[in-house]
């Protein structure tokens, strides 16, 4: 039963998706979307019941994901029959096929042998998961204890709970905890965040060979295919998230539409991790300085002029909403994001380490780096707007660079920089925005010669 | 003239010969080979020779073989790389290279490659004076047993060389070669990537030639590109496949030993045992297992679902243990005392101090 459900949640969720890519890419892209979009969404609700301690909603769900899906069957079979023929390069597609597919089918082997990884699967995400399963209702609390009612303690137990609630659903459908069955959704997942980034580049690059090369990049770097094989993580589904919250920025900047399928997308990582507010918040400062450059522009510079005069003018520091909001020289406190001291850590020997002279991030790091040599030093005229849609690229580069900027000031200035010293969390991190960063690399590498590639506004097919 | 030259020669033999009894010697400039035909010993597991080779093989529960050269008098100075010809490691196992000299006994990690591991033997490891004891310690890498109910290590021969080209460039094959472990703290570093790095490395600068390019030498630049990454993805899919193998063989040798596929299976039996037993109709009180290692705390939390139980979570108390509050039930005197891989258990209803110490490390997070 988890099997029919993990295929209804592809084809149901396509009707949330965004017409990204051209032809058969889009078709992938469309239903990759529609797996990650619906699974994420189906958890977050099932979550919902699963807090209340409420178990019918199972079937009840499932019946919904099923007429979804089998609209969506219908929708296709009217399209496929109309014709949808796509010309992108054969032995792209073809290496983007066997990478992805090849992968996968490892992963999913290896999932049938080899229990939740320790750690974050079982601490977090699968713990919950398997609590709500065998306890319905049952309730958590953040370490240390915080509630005289008892509650369970999870160190991430303020963590959005769509994963949980999405693999507590499977196993409600599926009558029993199977890890074989239920562990099966992480493959599936790497192969909707490779086909749904695949889709993306294909729509917004002009060269399809590029695209697809950069997916074949992304499919074949060995932390994305040791998170479809560390069955339990988030990071993946963030992964994918944050490719998906990126199309639908793009496209919102270039129809200049908001569709409610734009917001679905854009708040996709919300749902699946806590990383996913701060990619939406920076998605939505790099949108709000392509809108309104000078306005928000100031209103930025101004704000980190407060900010820096808050802690180091003001005696003592700013402390605010009692100590909710803190910021000091010495200490930042946010509200619901956590907070860190402030100090100046010797983390590039392990960025280095991470990043390029591991395996972590395989070639595509290198490919990154090349990117960003060729198009920010060599190359600036690929940065010019001539190209098409040149606020919809803005936007991109904005993100890829402020991403950039706030996960290396994370590590050298707070406490996650003890996370970059033993080399653990920092790699996922990256890999959540490495798809934007690949995506923006890749334009560095499109022939130049316009007859080479194909029209932008052609390709706009969609699905 | 003759009879002195005979004589001398006489005397050098002699004096061999004693040397040879006394304990072996190597001379400067050559390779030195231990191996079935020498003097060995095997003070743990079974180890077995056959066919001038040695085998090493744990024994059931111990999963561990050690052999040792004893009565040696290698000069450190004049050797700088092992060489352990061996038939390929079981899944999950470890080997490394023992050795005693005037400051003690050390141990140095041998890599893990398929056949053949050449390492350098550096001061820093302890390599100097005069070694007297060689020997190979083959076990499972971490403190869970793998249940593998064979786990031989075939070794034909350790070779002892001084700094000649061709071993150094072995060593330098073998750490590139080298398959790294996929758990403990390295779940989100995949260590290694010296090939990986270099394949990287040519990509991007191929990539960067491509993108000033134009016509053929944009080609070529691409072309090398995808050399590049083809050989990166050979270096990696020879990873992915070991250790896919192994994850395979370990879950196969589990299922057949009747114990749950889980890493940590002992816990998993543990946890039942302990739900069993609070299932029961015993009165109320509370118990405390103590852990040395939160990651055991957390993984006994996990596999205690369902059961209020574990409501508390685990804290660190006293001398570093971490306590985790079980329960609010009693169950009189003591109900579980084994030796696990975790260590000793013991748990019994207290309201004194915590009664089970877990002695785990380290910590594969």
């Amino acid at each position: 039963m988890e099997f029919v459900a993990l295929a209804a949640l592809t084809l149901a969720g396509s009707w949330l998706a965004l017409p990204l890519g051209r032809g058969g890419i889009a078709t992938a892209g469309r239903y990759a979307q529609g797996y990650l979009l619906a699974a994420v969404i189906v958890g977050w609700i099932a979550s919902g019941f699963e807090r209340s301690g409420t178990t019918i909603h199972a079937w009840p769900l499932f019946a919904a994901v099923v007429i979804a899906a089998l609209a969506a069957v219908a929708r296709d079979a009217r399209r496929s029959a109309r014709g949808a023929a796509g010309d992108a390069p054969k032995a792209a597609l073809v290496a983007l096929l066997v990478v992805a597919l090849a992968h996968a089918a490892l992963a999913a082997s290896t999932a049938q042998s080899q229990p939740p990884f320790p750690w974050d699967a079982w601490t977090n995400w699968l713990f919950r998961a398997r609590a709500w399963f065998l306890e319905p209702g049952v309730p958590f609390s953040p370490i240390p204890l915080e509630s005289a009612a008892r509650p369970v303690q999870v160190p991430g137990a303020h963590y959005p709970a769509a994963i949980p609630g999405l693999v507590a659903w499977l196993a409600r459908l599926g009558g029993d905890w199977s890890y074989p069955r239920l562990l099966l959704a992480w493959p599936l997942a790497y192969l909707a965040a490779v086909f749904a980034f695949g889709a993306l580049a294909d729509h917004v690059l002009r060269s399809r060979a590029t695209a697809l090369v950069a997916a074949v990049l992304l499919a074949a770097t060995p932390l994305v295919v040791t998170h479809a094989l560390l069955a339990g993580y988030a990071d993946l589904w963030t992964m994918g998230a944050v490719v998906l919250a990126a199309g639908g920025a793009f496209e919102w900047r270039r129809t200049r539409r908001f569709d409610p399928r734009i917001g679905a997308a854009m708040f996709l990582p919300v749902l699946v991790k806590i990383e996913g507010l701060v990619w939406l918040a920076i998605l939505l400062l790099a949108l709000a300085l392509v809108w309104r450059p000078r306005v928000f522009g100031i209103a930025l510079a101004a704000l980190a002029a407060v900010a820096l005069l808050a802690m180091f003018a003001w005696p003592g520091g700013l402390h605010l909403f009692s100590e909710r909001l803190v910021l000091a020289p010495d200490l930042v406190r946010i509200p619901y994001l956590g907070s860190s001291p402030l100090s100046l850590n010797p983390v590039l020997g392990p960025l280095v380490r991470a990043l390029l002279t591991s395996q972590t991030f395989g070639v595509a790091i290198w490919a990154v780096l090349a990117g960003g040599v060729a198009s920010f030093v060599l190359r600036r005229d690929r940065l010019a707007p001539v190209a098409e849609h040149a606020d919809a690229w803005r936007v991109v580069h904005a993100f890829a660079l402020l991403s950039l900027a706030f996960v290396l000031s994370l590590f050298a200035f707070t406490l996650a920089g003890r996370w970059a010293l033993d080399q653990t969390s920092l790699s996922r991190v990256v890999m959540q925005l490495l798809p934007v960063w690949l995506l923006v690399a890749a334009r560095a590498f499109e022939p130049l010669d316009p007859r080479a590639t194909g029209s932008i506004s052609a390709s706009r097919s969609g699905a | 003239m003759l009879r002195a030259v005979r004589m001398q020669v006489t005397a050098r033999l002699v004096g061999a010969l004693f040397a040879c009894a006394a304990g072996r010697v190597v001379a400067a400039g050559a390779t030195d080979v231990l191996d079935a035909n020498d003097a060995w010993i095997g003070p743990v597991g079974r180890v077995v020779a056959a066919e001038g080779s040695l085998t090493l093989r744990g024994e059931p529960g111990v999963e561990q073989a050690v052999v040792v050269w004893p009565g040696l008098e290698l000069d450190a100075g004049t050797i700088a790389y092992a060489t352990i010809e061996h038939g390929g490691l079981a899944p999950r196992h470890e080997l490394s290279l023992y050795f005693r000299n005037a400051d003690g006994e050390h141990v140095v990690e041998v890599p893990r490659t398929q056949r053949r591991a050449t390492l350098a033997l550096a001061a820093q490891s302890g390599w100097r004076g005069t070694v007297t004891e060689v020997g190979l310690v083959y076990g499972p890498d971490g403190n869970v047993p793998t249940l593998l109910a064979d786990n031989p290590l075939p070794v034909p021969e350790l070779a002892l060389a001084p700094a000649p080209a061709a071993a150094r460039a072995r060593a330098t094959a073998t750490g590139l070669a080298r398959i790294e472990p996929r758990r403990g703290p390295d779940n989100n570093l995949l260590l290694g990537g010296g090939l990986v790095a270099a394949c990287g490395a040519a990509l991007a600068l191929a990539l960067v030639f491509a993108a000033l390019a134009r016509g053929r030498g944009r080609r070529a630049s691409l072309a090398l590109a995808a050399v590049a990454f083809v050989a990166s993805e050979v270096v990696l899919w020879r990873q992915w496949l070991v250790q896919h193998a192994d994850t395979v063989e370990v879950a196969a040798a589990r299922r057949e030993a009747g114990v749950p596929e889980e890493l940590d299976w002992e816990l998993v039996a543990i946890a039942e045992r302990i739900r069993a037993g609070l299932a029961g109709d015993a009165p109320r009180a509370e118990f405390q297992l103590a852990f040395e290692d939160p990651y055991v705390a957390d993984r006994l939390r996990f596999h205690l679902l369902p059961m209020r139980a574990w409501r508390d979570a685990s804290v660190i108390a006293r001398e570093g243990t971490c306590v985790l509050v079980l329960t609010d039930r009693e169950i009189p005197g003591a109900w579980l005392e084994e030796q696990t891989a975790f260590g000793q258990v013991v748990l019994a209803a207290s309201n004194a101090t915590p009664e089970c110490r877990w002695n785990s490390s380290p910590s594969p997070r």
